[in-house]
């Protein structure tokens, strides 16, 4: 070797082989397309896990393990391209120690040129940097960790540094606050998101936990307004930290939305509060059934002084006899539906008196477990309920006790006329069976022959809620007829009728009464009527005998007799019209006839009765009626001669007729004493008489003008009378004239 | 006035009546025969009357009854019969039965020949 080779020649590749082998970095060499293992030092056969028998082989020969990898392209791209190619913190996958393994590698591959720019080799220098790799990594992942659990706690992160005033946020922060991305926010900007009120309150927790002398817990809860206007409310814990001097440089924490929340408790004060305030008993039990709560109302309800006192099994708040129904019913109840609902009788503590009321208690199940926890109960005092049902049904039964009691039979009806309560009386007398069936009626007892003016009534009573009240024949439990008077009247409220209150009154025993004197006095006249025949009889036959014998003064005084006896007559043929009229066997005889005419014969007849009163006539009516003769001529009679009575001073009396829309009506004036106004509808009346001073200086039974009215009103007309007092009266009637085609249908 | 009186029969269970009504039409000059007992009226027409006035309240009988067995019976029927009653409301029913009049009590003598001229008339 020559010294002045003492510099071992460029070219000397056996130099580069030693600086390469010597290199802390590993390298290696490759060669040609195939990329032949030219040179490699031990760094890299250490990194590659490999021996040197991989010199002489291809790079894909001795890393057949990134047959999967991108690197055998690269390299060739490398190699085809003449571009270097750099890689930083690259992950590569291979076999060291007979297992693969992932390294984190810096490296190139760099071209080696001719002078030509043609490509003969690639140079690959690496450097491990995996433990680098891994180690930040592991940071990355525990920051993603940081976040995600900041994320799934809807926390956000801040940090604040007193010093320069400024505040880190991440993102969930700024969403909080109304702050956009990315924003390093001063101190006092971020104040101006929290809600009025509770900025100062905020500033001084801050202080508290910034001041080294006190380094308060910082956990305070606050509202804050977004961009949007929307109040949140908001939880933020922090730690403060201090440098050496002393001086806090970092105050970090997070935050939370606990809008939710906070209404959520909101929610839980307000129901407690209803809880507290209800007049309900509400409890708790456990699942062993201890109770564990109870609200104020259900501790006064039983008698409990404290909440204390309270605390005892559920079986303590009942009456002794109930404990069958909660293991049995209740029990089983809840097991199936979870949920009971019923009537039971708690036990006041103090005094032992049962208090019913109406409990519902249901299985209540842990928010998050999902799992049976107890049971909440509530229940409402039935004392003060019960004890109204009880006042009611005594006044019912009061009310029944009296109405059984009255001697007639009681009934209501609703306002479409169903009879809906009928007394004991009424069950009594139509028979319990028949009364107890189905639909109250009194159809099936009522009497057929008065089934139409009964029906009619009830109807009528019914259309215009006026009074109704009505006679009829009612059936009783021996299949009797018996007459009843029956009485409703509307129950109204707010001219609405609410019912029908009814009585059907016995009155049998009076109709047969009546009839008994009608009986009596139809055979009282008849009787009467023979002796006054035979008195009659043989007075004109004396009369006559005196008349032919020329004792013309005695054959007078006979006359006289016999118009006595007619007048006895009259009034005894008044009593039979009464006791026909009462008993609604009054007869007519109905034939056409001239009314004009029946008023002359009865004014001819009239007039030689009265010296001084003369009868005047005024007739323009002129036309025939279908009438019974005989009654019109009584009713003009009657008229007349009351006219003649009740005017003694006077001397005139007018009849008169005309027609009216086909009615007939016809007058009788008299110019005497007249009626009294409020006297005028009674003279109509059976047994009227006028009253007064004056009563017995006029005789009379006082059923003239009674049956007068009673014969017009059957004829299908009307009387009536106008009268001033000591002026006189005029008695008028008005008949319907009835055309000759009507007749038959009469 | 007819030569031969005529006969009158007279049917009231009323001895007042009988005597009374009876002596008012003897003073009229008429023959009067009478029974008291219902159940003989029918017996006594061989008699032959004119003219027979027939209460209708006869004690045990009706004299409407009467009055239909005489008008069914071919000897009596044409025997003017006229029903005498105290109600007025009996006329409708007599003539039913076949009476010629009806009369109600108490009547005027005037009245009871008037009828009974009337219905006898053709046998004078």
């Amino acid at each position: 070797m020559s010294t002045t080779r003492s510099y071992p020649s460029f070219n000397d590749e056996a130099i580069y082989r030693i600086l390469i082998e010597e290199s802390p970095t590993p390298m290696a060499l490759y060669v040609g397309r195939e990329m032949v293992v030219k040179v490699i030092n031990p760094m890299m056969l250490k990194t590659w896990g490999k021996d040197a028998s991989v010199i002489g082989k291809t790079y894909y020969e001795s890393l057949p393990e990134l047959a999967d990898q991108p690197y055998f392209k690269i390299l060739d791209d490398v190699f085809t391209s003449g571009v270097a190619y750099t890689a930083t913190e690259d992950r590569v996958d291979l076999v060291v120690d007979g297992r693969l393994q992932t390294f984190y590698f810096n490296f190139t591959f760099k071209p080696l040129k001719n002078s030509d720019g043609s490509v003969w080799g690639v140079l690959n220098t690496a450097a491990d940097v995996t433990e680098l790799a891994l180690t930040r990594e592991k940071l990355r992942h525990s920051e993603e960790f940081r976040q995600a659990a900041l994320d799934a706690a809807e926390l956000g992160a801040w940090n604040f540094n007193p010093i320069n005033e400024k505040i880190a946020w991440d993102k969930r922060c700024r969403e909080l606050f109304g702050f956009s991305a990315g924003t390093v926010v001063e101190y006092k900007d971020a104040l101006k998101g929290v809600h009025p009120d509770d900025t100062s309150f905020l500033q001084r927790e801050i202080n508290l936990a910034v001041d080294p002398n006190v380094n308060k817990n910082f956990d305070v809860k606050y509202r804050t307004i977004s961009a949007d206007k929307n109040m949140r409310w908001v939880r933020a814990k922090g730690k403060a930290y201090f440098n050496e001097n002393g001086i806090c440089d970092r105050f970090s924490g997070t935050v939370q939305d606990i809008t939710k929340e906070i209404y959520d408790s909101e929610e839980q004060r307000r129901l407690l509060k209803l809880v507290e305030n209800s007049q309900d008993f509400i409890s708790l039990s456990n699942i062993n059934g201890n109770v564990t709560f109870i609200n104020p109302a259900g501790l006064q309800m039983v008698g409990l002084d404290s909440l204390e006192e309270a605390m005892r099994p559920n079986t303590d708040y009942v009456e002794p006899e109930e404990l069958f129904k909660i293991r049995g019913e209740i029990r089983k109840d809840i097991a199936e539906k979870g949920i009971w609902t019923g009537e039971i009788n708690y036990r006041h503590f103090k005094t032992k008196e049962p208090i019913p009321v109406h409990a519902t208690t249901m299985t209540v199940y842990d928010y998050l477990t999902g799992e049976s926890w107890g049971r909440a109960t509530i229940s409402k005092d039935l004392r003060q309920e019960k004890a109204a049902q009880q006042a009611l049904t005594d006044q019912i039964k009061q009310y029944e006790f009296v109405t059984n009691f009255m001697p007639v039979q009681l009934w209501t009806a609703t306002a479409d006329g169903t009879i809906d309560f009928v007394n004991q009386r009424a069950i009594e007398y139509a028979g319990e069976t028949t009364a107890n069936s189905e639909g109250l009626t009194w159809l099936n007892f009522v009497h057929p022959d008065d089934m139409g003016f009964f029906l009619a009534a009830w109807n009528e009573a019914l259309e215009t809620g006026e009074p109704y009240e009505v006679e009829f024949r009612l059936k009783d439990k021996q299949g009797v007829y018996r007459w009843h008077l029956s009485r409703a009247l509307p129950f109204k409220i707010n001219g609405e009728i609410i019912k029908w209150f009814g009585t059907n009154t016995n009155i049998d025993e009076q109709k047969q009464l009546q009839r008994q004197k009608d009986d009596f006095l139809a055979i009282a006249s008849h009787e009467l009527k023979t002796p006054v025949t035979s008195i009659k009889a043989y007075a004109q036959v004396l009369g006559a005998m005196l008349g032919k014998e020329g004792e013309i003064k005695k054959a007078e005084m006979v006359a006289r007799m016999d118009a006595q006896v007619n007048r006895l007559t009259n009034l005894i043929g008044d009593l039979l019209d009464v006791t026909k009229i009462n008993s609604g066997r009054l007869q007519f005889n109905k034939t056409w006839f001239d009314v004009d005419e029946v008023i002359k014969e009865t004014i001819e007849d009239l007039q030689h009765t009265t010296q001084k009163h003369e009868l005047l006539t005024d007739l323009k009516a002129g036309c025939h009626i279908y009438s019974d003769k005989d009654r019109i001529g009584q009713v003009l009679t009657n008229l007349i001669t009351n006219a003649i009575k009740y005017s003694p001073q006077a001397d005139q009396i007018i009849i008169s007729t005309e027609i009216e829309d086909d009615r007939i009506s016809v007058c009788v004036q008299d110019f005497g004493i007249g009626i009294p106004e409020d006297k005028k509808d009674k003279v109509f009346e059976q047994f009227y008489r006028v009253s007064g001073n004056k009563q017995h200086t006029f005789p009379g039974l006082g059923l003239g003008l009674y049956i007068s009215s009673e014969i017009i009103k059957r004829e299908g007309g009307n009387m009536w009378v106008n009268s001033i007092e000591n002026k006189g009266s005029t008695f008028c009637f008005s008949l319907p004239i009835r055309k000759p085609d009507e007749e038959k249908a009469y | 006035m007819s030569e031969r009186s005529k006969k009158i029969m007279i049917a009231d269970d009323d001895p007042g009546i009988v005597d009374a009504v009876g002596m008012m039409l003897e003073f009229e000059g008429y023959e009067v025969t009478s029974t008291m007992d219902g159940s003989t009226v029918v017996d006594m027409m061989n008699d032959h009357p004119d003219l027979l006035l027939l209460d209708i309240w006869m004690s045990g009988e009706d004299g409407r009854d009467i009055c239909k067995k005489l008008k069914h019976t071919m000897e009596t029927k044409n025997i003017p019969v006229i029903m005498i009653s105290a109600s007025r409301d009996i006329q409708t029913s007599a003539i039913e039965s076949g009476a010629d009049d009806f009369l109600a009590k108490p009547f005027d003598m005037a009245e009871l020949v008037n009828k009974i001229e009337r219905l006898t008339a053709d046998i004078a």
